[in-house]
């Protein structure tokens, strides 16, 4: 878009608040009978803002249900050590 | 309150016509400011997810804007061109925070809560409207609503708490959105107010509507420690600001001829590239 909006420097915020976002995992399902199934990860600084980011980034499927998890909060179980266990 | 429901507006009374028409057509245009505005900001934001969001935000509103357009134009005769191409700026009844672009993040999360929400608060009165059209669609806008209020207080959490620095812009930018979002959301005594009321246009009275929004804003401000000009008594939230409704204008919802900038119409026309609209 060949917008209007001034450019002004958010540098101060941008580097801030990307330096305390975590990474939360997403998990949805279209249907009852179907197994939960981690669809993505998104950065949020909060759950809250992470609720809205999984929602917003990952809305293309019609979704029954929707969750997030602090990459933190998972404890893994087998852990491949050549490879992180969610790709990124 | 009236129980009778009106499945056209041919159906209304002149007055409830003239101020259902008024209500909607300012919604719309309040929509459609606000979608220009989130979809600047799908770039810059201070996160890639804070650009998706602004992005999808914008993508609701303009979506809340062709029902509304929609319905203006089968229940009103108004022209889709009339409604953007051939109408002078000074006609449009947008929120007047959303005149300008919006420079700093701040201003984005204080518009997202402030006129997002009032605009969220009004469309949770036009729930089970008597007047049938709008009442079939509102539902919908409201549950994609809450998305966005979701993110406009997860932000205006984030920035009241980060630093000093965070948490004086937004209660700067708080203080700038929130008397125009109360110009536009109006006097409660006024005759317009009354008619959607009588008729049953709005499910409860404008006052409640208006203190529904107070009380939700000066609340949550207030818990997150950022003063935006509420002050509390009786249990409830008002501007300790003056506001003087005597000059205002009903269609316009404005207390001043203020009147948005050319350049964001200029864009919302789609003036640039007019020789590629088909048909006209």
């Amino acid at each position: 878009m060949a917008g209007i909006k001034p450019f002004v420097a958010n540098n101060f915020l941008k580097q801030n608040i990307m330096a305390s976002q975590r990474i939360y995992e997403v998990f949805a399902r279209k249907a009852h009978e179907e197994p939960i199934m981690h669809v993505g990860s998104v950065n949020a600084p909060n759950d809250e803002l992470a609720k809205v980011y999984a929602w917003t980034a990952y809305d293309e499927e019609k979704w029954l249900e929707m969750c997030v998890v602090r990459r933190s909060e998972i404890i893994p179980v087998l852990n491949p050590e050549d490879k992180p266990i969610w790709g990124n | 309150m009236n129980t009778q429901s009106f499945a056209s507006a041919k159906n209304l009374s002149p007055e409830c016509r003239d101020a259902v028409h008024a209500l909607l057509l300012a919604t719309a245009d309040t929509k459609m400011f606000l979608g220009f505005h989130y979809g600047e900001w799908t770039f810059g934001t201070p996160a890639l997810e804070a650009g998706i969001a602004a992005c999808c935000m914008s993508q609701d509103e303009f979506g809340h804007l062709r029902l509304l357009h929609g319905c203006l134009t089968a229940q009103f005769g108004d022209s889709p061109g009339e409604l953007l191409e051939k109408r002078a700026l000074d006609s449009f009844a947008n929120m007047a925070c959303l005149d300008r672009p919006l420079v700093k993040w701040a201003d984005f999360v204080a518009v997202n809560l402030f006129a997002d929400g009032a605009l969220t608060v009004i469309l949770t009165g036009l729930q089970k409207s008597a007047f049938v059209p709008v009442a079939n669609f509102v539902d919908k806008m409201v549950e994609e609503e809450k998305h966005h209020l979701r993110n406009a207080q997860g932000w205006f959490r984030t920035l009241a708490t980060y630093n000093s620095q965070t948490k004086a812009a937004l209660e700067e930018a708080s203080r700038w959105a929130l008397s125009p979002t109360l110009e536009w959301l109006g006097p409660s005594n006024h005759a317009v107010m009354q008619s959607l009321e009588q008729n049953g246009i709005v499910n409860v009275s404008w006052e409640m509507l208006r203190q529904r929004f107070l009380d939700w804003v000066g609340a949550f401000a207030y818990e997150q420690k950022i003063s935006i000009g509420l002050e509390q008594t009786n249990g409830h939230w008002a501007p300790a600001f003056p506001l003087d409704f005597s000059q205002w204008n009903p269609r316009l919802r404005r207390c001043t001829p203020t009147q948005p900038d050319e350049k964001i119409l200029y864009h919302l026309r789609g003036s640039k590239n007019a020789i590629f609209k088909l048909g006209e």
